[in-house]
């Protein structure tokens, strides 16, 4: 194919990147040191001073501790529900594989609000385990799992979807390792324990690492489940983000903050996709 | 397996519960005293929530189509070339993944409303392709890697052109990548939220803006919200199911069986 025609399959793609992400970053970027029409055109630092003097990075703190504890639940649970199905093969899989996969069809906000409907105070799940910790003395009064200062509910509403992702991410890497490697350890005596450690998770941590990475990135950025599940304070950066926006028209502040989530961001993003390229070519090999 | 179960059937029991209690007194009663469909029946009487339904139904296949539309020519290439700008542009597309949806909605607001597209429905399909691209490129790309070359040099020796070969010879041998993103373009484009927020507002009402507008602040309405939900909730998991029973589409994306 001749270079310069060749350019013009890819054309359109580069026009549409340009205009609809490339050029949305600049601006983002540009409003944080205060060049932008909703901050009058004016150089200033004033929006980073900020930003590390306050509550923006309490909710930085928060969004960072709050979504690597989802990841780390999603992810050593996702994981080990694929290798239970990659040892056991258990016959019921095949009929029922689309159960965990409503979280994938299911739009994030739907999700959270039904996780919503079961946290409440008069939800079920909020009802049975409250009653069941006040009985045995462990609380003095209810516990409020939504809307609460530590994040319950946005960890379980986001483990609800990223369990899916990270079993998706594992099962077909662990699937494809060499079924003859695990004969062999059996013949020579490992148990079941022995071999996930000594050979599925060797062979499959790549895989591994790039989900526990997409996980993470997804529950760092997302903004519906900690809009609809987390509390008035502290709040997620992204949902401070939207509310300064839509709310307060502080727009330097949210430019200021956009420009601190994206670095964090495209830093993880970077892992998924590294440790995505070695895995694939880990299996290629 | 009946703990997995219980994990994902539970919230969904609980919102179509939700959805058909005519008569509940949270306060005192644990179930429904009375179910029904008035409230499905309502909403979907109520004017607000049909233009959102609407809105969200005309979006949805127009960012598919779009998508597919915009991914074509580029997978062609992808597909055929490993050379420096086959990786830029999978890297770029890739990058696009990483980035918050609220940040790119946050610059996108100030080009929008230089350019007066605020509020205008049609203008939110680019918006909304944002993330629908990367999976579609990478399934239609796939897609056309499968695709024997021989038969591609057998079209050119008989005298096809480029393009010729892409819709004669490629797209009827790979509808199932096709159907994959466009069912994928789709659930992302009825899963938006932000984006329609601050791109759609104030005129704009899809049904995630909705049953946002249902759940938010001290007017919490539970079951109007989970009646407006089953609108999307329903389509959504019909057309999920259906496209795993027959093309495995997320499975297969992800390199199982």
């Amino acid at each position: 194919m001749n270079t310069r025609s060749s350019y013009l399959y890819l054309l359109p793609i580069w026009i549409y990147l340009a205009t609809m992400v490339v050029s949305p970053l600049l601006i983002v970027f540009l409003g944080s040191l205060g060049l932008s029409p909703y901050t009058g055109y004016k150089f200033t630092l004033e929006g980073y001073a900020q930003f590390f003097a306050g509550k923006y990075v309490e909710a930085l703190v928060f969004t960072f501790w709050n979504s690597s504890l989802a990841t780390i639940v999603a992810v050593l649970s996702g994981y080990f529900f694929a290798l239970y199905l990659v040892i056991n093969k258990p016959s019921w899989w095949n009929k029922l594989s689309f159960i965990p996969l409503i979280a994938i069809y299911t739009p994030y906000l739907i999700a959270a609000f039904m996780w919503w409907t079961l946290l409440w105070p008069r939800g079920y799940i909020s009802l049975t385990l409250n009653s069941l910790l006040l009985n045995l003395g462990l609380i003095q009064t209810p516990l409020y799992l939504v809307n609460d200062p530590y994040g319950i509910g946005i960890i379980l509403g986001k483990v609800w979807y990223t369990f899916t992702l990270t079993f998706l991410l594992t099962y077909g890497p662990l699937q494809l390792i060499n079924p003859e490697i695990i004969e062999a350890a059996r013949m020579l005596g490992a148990n079941t324990r022995v071999i996930i450690r000594r050979i599925y998770l060797p062979l499959s941590r790549y895989a591994l690492l790039a989900s526990s990475s997409l996980v993470f990135l997804d529950n760092f950025t997302g903004v519906s489940v900690p809009l609809v599940l987390g509390a008035a304070w502290p709040q997620y950066l992204s949902v401070l983000i939207l509310n300064d926006v839509t709310l307060f028209f502080n727009y330097i502040m949210a430019y200021t903050s956009g420009v601190i989530y994206i670095i964090i961001a495209v830093l993880s993003g970077y892992m998924f996709f590294r440790y995505t390229k070695k895995a694939i070519s880990y299996h290629v090999r | 397996m009946s703990l997995l179960a219980l994990f994902y059937l539970l919230p969904v029991t609980v919102t179509i519960l939700y959805a058909l209690a005519e008569k509940w007194y949270f306060g005192e009663d644990i179930f429904p005293t009375q179910v029904g469909l008035a409230w499905i029946l309502t909403i979907a009487n109520d004017p607000y929530v049909q233009r959102a339904f609407i809105n969200s139904y005309i979006l949805a296949p127009l960012t598919a189509i779009a998508t597919i539309l915009l991914c074509i020519l580029p997978a062609y290439y992808l597909a055929t070339n490993r050379g420096f700008a086959s990786i830029l542009t999978e890297t770029l597309v890739n990058l696009s993944m990483a980035l918050p949806a609220i940040v790119i909605g946050t610059g996108l607001l100030v080009i929008y409303t230089l350019l007066g597209l605020r509020g205008n429905l049609l203008a939110l399909v680019p918006a909304h392709m944002i993330f629908a691209v990367p999976f579609s490129l990478r399934s239609i790309t796939a897609s056309f890697m499968q695709v024997p070359r021989e038969l591609e040099e057998a079209a050119r020796i008989l005298g096809a052109s480029r393009y010729q070969v892409i819709l004669k010879v490629y797209l009827p041998l790979t509808w199932r990548g096709f159907l994959a993103a466009f069912i994928f373009s789709m659930a992302i484009s009825l899963n938006e939220f932000v984006m329609t927020l601050l791109l759609g507002a104030p005129s704009i009402k899809t049904l995630t803006i909705v049953v946002y507008e249902l759940i938010r602040g001290y007017a919490i309405s539970p079951t109007r919200a989970a009646a407006t939900s089953l609108f999307i909730l329903v389509p959504s998991l019909l057309a999920g199911f259906l496209s795993e029973k027959y093309l495995r589409v997320s499975l297969s994306l992800a390199g199982g069986r």
